[in-house]
């Protein structure tokens, strides 16, 4: 039986009744971006988050490009991004006119080491962008501390963290603005791209009420533009199915966790060298959007899995400093030894919630067989001899 | 269910909604049911139909008409300290998507009648600096994009034909004129998503494979998380894509429903002149996206209507050079005197394929009580 990396389609099919309602509303307004299905999930966000504001926007990665630039992040700025992320931490900075600098990651974690940002921080440094990746955030008590001393304004790539917080606090709650992105694979997930911003800066929200549509001033006279905005407007059918899984996001958090005991267990039987990923700070709650194991032998453990129908994802394969598009920064290999080293283990195991124990019980048993072929054949070349 | 709250509303979005509805919803069920979400197959179909009914090369969906400019003028090479030619009279998109790749627009003034930049204009406001020049249709019309390339000599042309699909000059689909052309499918546009939409249309295989990259975060398609360009997460989605394949594919018969409407109110208003101007003949068979008016007394027009429940319309109430968000580049009034007026008289009437008949006749009953008196 094959295990795509991710499937949304049973939970979808059991929520149509209620998406179906909801999308009768936007259907019935003929307003189809920033319509009222849009103004309850901001509402409904605003409320689960406790942010002042959502602001809803057309993707994970604009949501960082319109709180960067809300914030005051432009020409002449540095913004310190780890360098153990998806490509938006650092594009979302260069589409603002300012430039990422770099910083390595903490094992185990994987989220940015404050000891390392402080090092790294110029007098052009304006911003952090602390990165919440997979299951736990970043030691935020730490880099608020280093954001403090260094007058640093936050700007939480909170994209994951949905269900996530340190010290009671929700992911994207602690910056001067925070994200979060509905991509479909997400905890809370579209079908399509989305995105919104939190903050409780009534200001910061206001530029991105702006910024996300035209530059147009809400409520003032259409076709007049007070700032270069962008095209960021979230569409209301995604509204719609966020709205009606959002009702239920906290029971797909349960049902998350549940599945990932179910690897640890299963993967504490493996006889090979895979480690199972733990929440390393105690402060930390997590919230299980991806499964990351860290392997010797990565990339045939995935072609073993890929060969026996299993789907997985590298998360990620290379560090921002090795991207082609970041030549011009000039790092280079070896300037990030613990991101390079991840990007040379990791990888992410078939996780949502539609998935049945079974199907976690094959993924295991389908890496089990891989290191045991693996301790096979300096025995069979042996035998041979 | 209708909920078009004017008595004669603009765009009619309710009215055509209604005639989509189950096809919308039975889209959103099988879109899940395959968990193919973005940039799959349904948007790779409605990327062939484009290219086939436009006739381009290649041909990009992204997730907005805005989006679209981004995408080409980064393959095109804007970058700071390019200088780019742009019409003062149009969406703010077309100098704004150059301004944030770093980027100058360089303001141009328009035709007085037409209101759209032409070939002399252009020649006139070439410097040394100038990297390109941006082509704009607006409303029904296209501007002599042929003429405006060939002016610009070896500079590129970015065509903004945002509103100006199914629109031909000289046998040619606008888009096609340019190094790239740009179409808009926000939902209110003649093909209309369920979301924001455009696309990147081109014959340049190394331009187009550049805007594929540029939409989709720099990646090439193959090797996923390599990121070879600082691109854009501008892609398009598998549910938009199925309804504008659907859509594009009845357009060209909403074209000949958009004409009859704008063929009876060209009629209705024909004596109206000078107080009111009727679009003047622009060189080819005008598509009607919206039918804009010249009124010398456009905002007192555009009360008289909304008092009888007939939206309307101002493309664009201030020209680019004196929006706020243009005050840097240090334009004053009186810069660009034609894009000025046009913004003084410019309206535009209802006007959507699924129009009834008594709202056509309501709207030029209101016009021309409104001229009487």
């Amino acid at each position: 039986m094959a295990v795509p990396f991710f499937s949304g389609a049973r939970s979808f099919e059991r929520r149509w009744p209620r998406i179906r309602e909801l999308l009768g509303e936007a259907l019935d307004s003929g307003a189809f971006v920033n319509g009222r299905v849009v103004a309850q999930l901001e509402r409904a966000l605003e409320d689960y988050t406790g942010a002042a504001h959502a602001i809803a926007v057309g993707s994970g990665t604009e949501a960082l490009i319109v709180a960067l630039e809300s914030c005051g992040v432009g020409r002449g700025d540095e913004v310190a991004v780890p360098v153990y992320t998806f490509f938006a931490s650092a594009s979302s900075v260069v589409h603002v006119g300012a430039k990422p600098v770099f910083v390595d990651v903490l094992p185990g974690s994987y989220a940015i080491d404050p000891g390392d940002l402080e090092a790294r921080v110029t007098p052009l440094t304006k911003a952090v962008m602390p990165v919440h990746l997979f299951s736990q955030m970043a030691d935020m008590t730490a880099v608020m501390d280093v954001a403090d001393r260094h007058a640093l304004t936050v700007v939480e790539d909170s994209a994951e963290a949905i269900g996530m917080a340190f010290d009671g606090v929700p992911g994207g709650r602690f910056g001067r603005a925070g994200i979060l992105s509905f991509f479909p694979t997400k905890t809370l997930g579209a079908l399509g791209d989305a995105g919104m911003v939190l903050t409780d800066d009534d200001e910061v929200a206001e530029r991105c009420r702006r910024l996300r549509n035209h530059g147009q001033v809400p409520g003032e006279r259409p076709y007049v533009w007070d700032a270069m905005g962008i095209n960021s407007r979230m569409d209301d059918i995604q509204a719609a199915v966020l709205l009606a899984r959002l009702e239920t996001l906290d029971d797909d958090l349960a049902r998350r966790a549940e599945l990932a005991r179910r690897y640890d267990a299963r993967l504490a039987d493996v006889r090979g060298p895979v480690q199972t990923p733990a929440i390393v700070d105690e402060r930390a709650t997590a919230a299980w959007y991806v499964y990351l194991i860290e392997a010797d032998d990565r990339d045939r453990l995935v072609d073993h899995l890929a060969a026996n129908g299993i789907e997985t994802e590298i998360y990620y394969p290379r560090p921002l400093h090795l991207q082609p598009c970041f030549a011009e920064l000039g790092y280079g290999r070896g300037d990030f030894p613990v991101a390079e080293r991840c990007a040379s283990r990791a990888v992410g195991l078939p996780f949502y919630p539609d998935m049945l124990d079974e199907q976690v019980d094959e993924v295991c048993a389908a890496i089990a067989s891989f290191y045991e072929r693996e301790s096979e054949p300096a025995a069979q070349t042996e035998g041979v001899l | 269910m209708i909920l078009d709250s004017a008595v004669v509303p603009y765009y009619g979005m309710g009215r055509r909604t209604a005639r989509d509805r189950k096809l919308i919803e039975a889209t959103v069920r099988e879109v899940a049911a395959c968990d193919e979400f973005i940039l799959k197959r349904r948007v790779a179909a409605f990327e062939e139909q484009l290219c086939r009914y436009s006739g381009a090369g290649g041909a990009v969906a992204v997730s907005s008409g805005t989006a679209a400019l981004q995408v080409a003028f980064a393959a095109l090479g804007v970058t700071s300290g390019s200088e780019v030619v742009v019409p003062a009279f149009g969406f703010h998109s077309s100098a704004s998507a150059v301004a944030r790749l770093g980027g100058t627009p360089v303001l141009v003034d328009v035709d007085p009648e037409s209101w759209l930049v032409d070939a002399e204009r252009v020649a006139d406001s070439l410097g040394p600096r100038t990297a390109g020049v941006v082509a704009v249709h607006l409303f029904s019309a296209m501007a002599d994009v042929a003429a405006i390339a060939a002016a610009a000599g070896d500079r590129w042309v970015l065509e903004n034909s945002a509103v100006a699909i199914g629109m031909r000059r000289d046998g040619r689909m606008a888009g096609r004129f340019g190094n790239l052309g740009i179409y808009s499918f926000q939902p209110v546009k003649p093909v209309g998503g369920t979301s924001d939409g455009g696309a990147v249309v081109g014959d340049d295989g190394e331009l187009v494979t550049r805007c594929r990259m540029l939409r989709n975060h720099g990646q090439d398609g193959v090797h996923r998380f390599l990121h070879h360009l600082v691109g854009f997460n501008a892609r398009m989605d598998e549910i938009t894509a199925a309804v504008l394949s659907h859509r594009l594919a009845r357009y060209d018969g909403e074209i000949a429903r958009r004409a009859e409407i704008a063929a009876r109110y060209d009629a209705a208003f024909a004596d109206l002149a000078p107080r009111l101007r009727v679009p003047p003949p622009a060189g080819h068979e005008r598509v009607y996206y919206t039918y804009v008016v010249a009124s010398l007394e456009r905002d007192a027009l555009e009360r008289h209507l909304a008092e009888r429940g007939i939206e309307s319309k101002v493309y664009y109430p201030l020209p680019l050079h004196l929006q706020p968000a243009f005050r840097w580049l240090g334009y004053d009034e009186g810069d660009f005197p034609n894009a000025e007026r046009a913004s003084q008289e410019s309206l535009a009437l209802p006007l959507y394929p699924e129009m009834p008949d008594a709202d056509v006749d309501a709207t030029i009953a209101a016009v021309l009580e409104f001229h009487d008196g």
